[in-house]
């Protein structure tokens, strides 16, 4: 990644005490911690009591790709004056196929970093991890969702079958 | 989840429900609710169903609020008001859900149209009046079975034909047209319309179907009607064969009225150069809410719509299925 020498880089310091350093740019993704830079220009130094280091150097992770992949489309267009569709179609593709790959983590972890781009505000984070667990929800049978989260079942059985008999239709075509 | 704590715990109840509005099958929603207690609770007390059916089908948002018939002889129980929210609360999951599923498919569609409510214009009446398009055949006893508009110079002059449906509130699918098809001098004709339009919603005073009066067109003029529902466009084929307009979506029809605008003339008759359209049959393919859902319109302001209110009848409750 190009970086210019003067940039600014920030310290983040996770629940557990471990600091992260990034560049203002990659900290700025994070909305909560562009507000805090906006209000105060000189802090360097910020701490994150809501988010262990195990999730914010996954965030952080996150937000270098996304500056990164922005960067290069930026420089893209600016070497040949316009950006060409075909190349921005692949880097879109090539985006969305690390998000993907990203979102290959246990459930325990996906909640926690739904909760960590909620706190930070990185909106990029927030759909992505939500759309993941809503997809964990979709066409699954309560069964399998039971089984995804971790969830007894404390309905009675008489509670269940008298909701499925009533909508039997909701229940044809899960998985 | 970790420590037993449930994934709607974890998350809190603002990114839960942020997760479960993602969700686009009501079926998904109904899952949800077997998938343990703590989830049958949060699907019901946030008002999921609602939330999903009013993404899914706006007319609902229509509705001012919902009027729950009581059994006569009922006892008004004595019981907290955080009871009563909760069954409030169940009760408006069950009439959604019922709506929701109504959106799954569109099994079960039937011809509904009741009545003829009228014509902008006839050519011979009562011969071609708009109650020839209730019959499916192009003859009855060797006469042609249509309705005709009257001949215009101008080809862009539209037409419109309103019909009545049997129930107040409905799910319309579909909307099926047939042109009609004539025979002079050797030629074929076919009084089609360029484009068609469905206009679906209720009078602003109350109908009484005694007083149709097929031959007066001002009884259908817009500013009589409330439309909760305008269709986008239709082109029409130029073609003797009943063709089919499905909607976008099931729309709810709200006060059982259905206008066909006729867009456009493409056929000019030989026998005086004006432009004609010519209709042989019109159905309104749809699903009845009733008897557990009605529309209830005691309340609008007399001429102004608005104040509908959705009916709910539990006593008919154990006897329908939520859909299916």
């Amino acid at each position: 990644m190009a970086r210019s020498s003067t940039e600014n880089m920030i310290t983040l310091m996770s629940s557990d005490g471990e600091e992260f350093m990034v560049t203002e740019k990659v900290a700025r993704e994070c909305t909560t911690i562009r507000n805090m830079l906006e209000d105060d220009c000189v802090i360097t130094n910020i701490p994150l009591p809501n988010v262990t280091s195990d999730i914010l150097s996954m965030v952080i992770e996150y937000c270098m790709e996304h500056v990164a992949a922005a960067e290069k489309a930026a420089a893209e267009t600016a070497e040949k004056g316009s950006s060409s569709a075909p190349a921005a179609a692949k880097a879109n593709k090539d985006l969305e196929e690390w998000d993907k790959a990203f979102m290959n983590v246990d459930v325990y972890t996906l909640c926690d970093l739904i909760l960590a781009a909620n706190y930070l505000n990185v909106s990029g984070l927030l759909d992505l991890t939500i759309q993941t667990a809503a997809n964990l929800i979709k066409g699954k049978s309560p069964e399998q969702i039971r089984k995804t989260f971790h969830i007894q079942n404390d309905l009675s059985l008489e509670e269940e079958e008298k909701i499925r008999s009533q909508t039997p239709w909701a229940f044809e075509k899960s998985e | 989840m970790e420590n037993g704590s449930d994934l709607l715990e974890w998350l809190g109840r603002d990114t839960s429900i942020r997760v479960f509005s993602y969700l686009e099958d009501p079926a998904d929603l109904v899952r949800a609710t077997t998938v343990s207690r703590s989830w049958r609770q949060f699907v019901i007390a946030n008002g999921l169903s609602k939330s999903l059916c009013t993404k899914l089908c706006p007319d609902v948002s229509y509705f001012s609020g919902i009027k729950e018939i009581t059994p006569p002889g009922t006892v008004q129980l004595d019981e907290s008001n955080s009871t009563t929210e909760w069954r409030n609360h169940e009760r408006d999951h069950k009439i959604y859900t019922y709506i929701n599923s109504f959106l799954v498919s569109t099994e079960g569609a039937t011809s509904c149209i009741s009545h003829c409510i009228g014509a902008s214009s006839t050519d011979h009446f009562p011969q071609e009046s708009i109650e020839n398009t209730l019959e499916p055949r192009e003859e009855v006893d060797w006469n042609q079975s249509h309705w005709s508009s009257v001949g215009e110079v101008d080809p862009a002059v539209p037409e419109s034909l309103m019909y009545l449906l049997n129930y107040d509130l409905a799910f319309v699918d579909e909307i099926m047209i047939r042109p009609s098809q004539e025979f002079f001098l050797n030629e074929d004709y076919i009084y089609s319309s360029k484009f068609v339009r469905f206009k679906l919603g209720h009078s602003k005073l109350p109908i009484t179907t005694a007083v149709f009066n097929l031959q007066q067109s001002h009884q259908i003029a817009d500013e009589n009607y409330v439309w909760t529902y305008i269709s986008p466009q239709y082109p029409m084929e130029q073609e003797n064969v009943l063709q089919s307009f499905k909607l976008p979506r099931p729309v709810l029809c709200i006060g059982a009225v259905v206008k066909v605008e006729l867009l456009g003339r493409v056929v000019k008759h030989d026998f005086d150069d004006l432009f004609y359209i010519c209709i042989c049959h019109v159905q309104v393919r749809g699903r009845t809410l009733l008897p557990l859902l009605a529309a209830d319109f005691s309340e609008t302001v007399h001429g102004h719509g608005g104040g509908v209110l959705l009916k709910y009848n539990p006593m008919v409750w154990g006897r329908t299925r939520i859909g299916g």
